[in-house]
């Protein structure tokens, strides 16, 4: 047997594997921009899931992607079968989805791809992040609060400046809700992962922060509930996973990132460093989100998600590092020490990565201009209200310009889609996530902006 | 004394509980817990739950004179809970206690307190 060893028949097995996943009932197509309701509807496309170029994987370049949104969004399913969903209205309308989505078969299926997945998507950490040499535990502290203070010295926010400054700050701030809803609304489902197992006093370390996670058991109490709540109160879905076409590549990735950490039990230390990071960090960042939130809807918004964080992580902050992460490389020496300090390390790249990514999204404004005047170029399509939605990144600069109809044009999951008439055009940026819906018959022609 | 002066506050509702000190060292109303401390010979019942965010005090270590929330390290002075333990007695190994009132009567029980033990 020696196909199944060379690397571009790996590949092609992958091509071959993944758009058999995606094209389960449950990741079918729809023509809306939003998904009510169902937990389990997450529309991946077959098609351009079959044309991603497995053999050349993500880097720090393509992070934020199209094809990491791809292989993102497909981890993503992959990781979240494994957790429960039901329905807020109820299983009634959803018990085929609810069966196709936990199936044996879908669950395998996801389970054969997502090793070289996990390669594709995050091999590049190793070349990113490098650790040696002997780490002491004043060393290591040393290098942590550093870490942290640099994170929350003052002009580390230009997401936050930019939401301030946007032409529309509640369509900014909405965006940013948006991003913050994939962990948000399943929050700690990866710390979870870990809870199970026999790995002495710090199993009962991580358990003390998971219970403050779940509200002590109190629903209303609970981090996700608060979310909710924050999301209601700003006119905004509360469900999983309204928002779906709207996640920008960079923050599925961070997300499954922790997936991957976890899921894997050799990534338990890396997992750890990233989120004592965080947690270590959360407090402030938590706090200064409130600011924001207060100054761009006044006093209807409910803000007691991050007031919670900006409470409760400076204890969860200090009990990641002095009760988890330095006993653990106390009791486990260098591969611990290495597995922590990666994960510390990674975060903040991708961090900083996902924090350029949803900056360009927020401070891009599409506007619309004259058709060129040597006439159309690229690709025409036909589209019509029963037409498939979908989001992508632009590859490149893309001008979509109207031959007929109207098309509407998505680039945020709040505020209106901009309506570009027949014989207009709108140019997307290189990088940009964006979707395009008609109501009637459209003619759209895409091609490289000149 | 407390509530003796001015116009004073209702006083709280007590029930009165026994316990004996050599068998028990916690009681249970509901999902309340009061674990016995003991201090210079002396037996104290505090309130197991951390002012902070309900913790589980009688599970939190004695640090020299300070008693450690074992969730997020609260840290209370044992003579300040003492001071503020409920009303009891001691006659010979039999304690009476006013705890306050509520649905469930407390049950003296026996159960692992760790901040009881070394409490100087
Ligand atoms: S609950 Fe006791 S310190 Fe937080
Ligand atoms: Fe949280
Ligand atoms: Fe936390």
């Amino acid at each position: 047997m020696t196909t199944s060893t060379s690397p571009d028949s790996a590949f092609g097995n992958l091509t071959e594997e993944s758009v058999r996943y995606s094209r389960l009932s449950q990741f079918r197509s729809t023509s809306e921009p939003f998904i009510p309701n169902n937990p389990y509807h997450r529309p991946l496309n077959p098609e351009r899931v079959a044309e991603l170029d497995w053999s050349r994987p993500l880097d720090e370049e393509t992070f934020a992607s199209d094809r990491s949104l791809l292989a993102n969004r497909l981890l993503m399913n992959v990781y979240e079968s494994d957790a429960l969903f039901l329905p807020a209205a109820g299983l009634r309308t959803f018990e085929d989805d609810f069966s196709a989505f936990y199936h044996s078969d879908s669950r395998l299926a996801g389970e054969r791809i997502r090793p070289q997945m996990e390669r594709f998507a995050f091999g590049f950490l190793d070349d990113s992040v490098g650790v040696s040499g002997q780490w002491d535990e004043d060393t290591l502290r040393a290098h942590l609060r550093h870490s942290v203070d640099q994170a929350n010295s003052p002009g580390s926010r230009p997401v936050f400046d930019a939401i301030r400054a946007a032409k529309s700050p509640r369509i900014a701030a909405g965006t940013q809700i948006v991003q913050m809803a994939l962990d948000g609304l399943t929050e700690a489902t990866a710390m979870s992962q870990n809870l199970g197992g026999a790995f002495g006093p710090e199993q009962s370390e991580l358990f003390k922060i998971f219970v403050d996670e779940f509200g002590y058991g109190v629903f209303p109490a609970k981090h996700s509930t608060l979310f909710m709540e924050l999301c209601s109160s700003v006119g905004m879905a509360t469900t999983s996973h309204h928002y779906w076409f709207f996640y920008l590549p960079s923050s599925i990735a961070i997300n499954n990132y922790f997936y991957w950490a976890t899921r894997n039990r050799t990534g338990f230390f890396r997992y750890i460093g990233a989120m004592a990071f965080l947690e270590a960090t959360f407090a402030s960042w938590f706090g200064d989100l409130t600011k924001v939130f207060r100054d761009v809807y006044g006093d209807a918004v409910d803000t007691r998600y991050c007031d919670e964080h900006a409470h409760i992580d400076q204890h969860h902050g200090r009990m990641a590092i002095d009760d988890l992460l330095i006993p653990l490389a106390r009791k486990h020496g260098p591969v611990a020490v290495k597995g922590l300090l990666q994960g510390v390390e990674e975060i903040q790249l991708l961090d900083r990565l996902a924090g350029a990514d949803l900056l360009a999204q927020l401070t891009w404004d599409p506007a619309l201009s004259d058709a060129p005047a040597d006439g159309p170029a690229g690709v025409v399509v036909e589209l019509d209200s029963d037409s498939a939605f979908d989001t992508q990144v632009a590859p490149a600069a893309t001008r979509l310009h109207v031959l007929g109809g109207e098309a509407l044009l998505y680039t945020s999951a709040t505020g209106d889609p901009l309506r570009v008439p027949q014989g207009r055009s709108v140019v997307v940026p290189a990088g940009r996530l964006y979707g395009v819906r008609a109501e009637g018959r459209t003619q759209l022609a895409t091609g490289p902006a000149a | 004394m407390k509530g003796r002066k001015g116009a004073k506050a209702p006083a709280q509702p007590r029930v009165r509980a026994e316990f004996s000190r050599s068998a028990h060292n916690a009681l249970v109303a509901g999902d309340d817990l009061y674990f016995v401390m003991e201090r210079d010979k002396a037996v104290h019942v505090i309130s197991s739950s951390c002012p902070h965010r309900g913790g589980p005090l009688h599970l939190g270590d004695v640090d020299g004179d300070r008693l450690r929330c074992p969730w997020h390290g609260g840290l209370f002075p044992v003579g300040r809970l003492c001071d503020r333990s409920h009303p009891s007695v001691r006659v010979g190994d039999t304690v009476t206690v006013y705890l306050p009132a509520g649905e469930h009567d407390p049950v003296p029980v026996h159960t692992m307190v760790r901040a009881g033990v070394d409490a100087a």
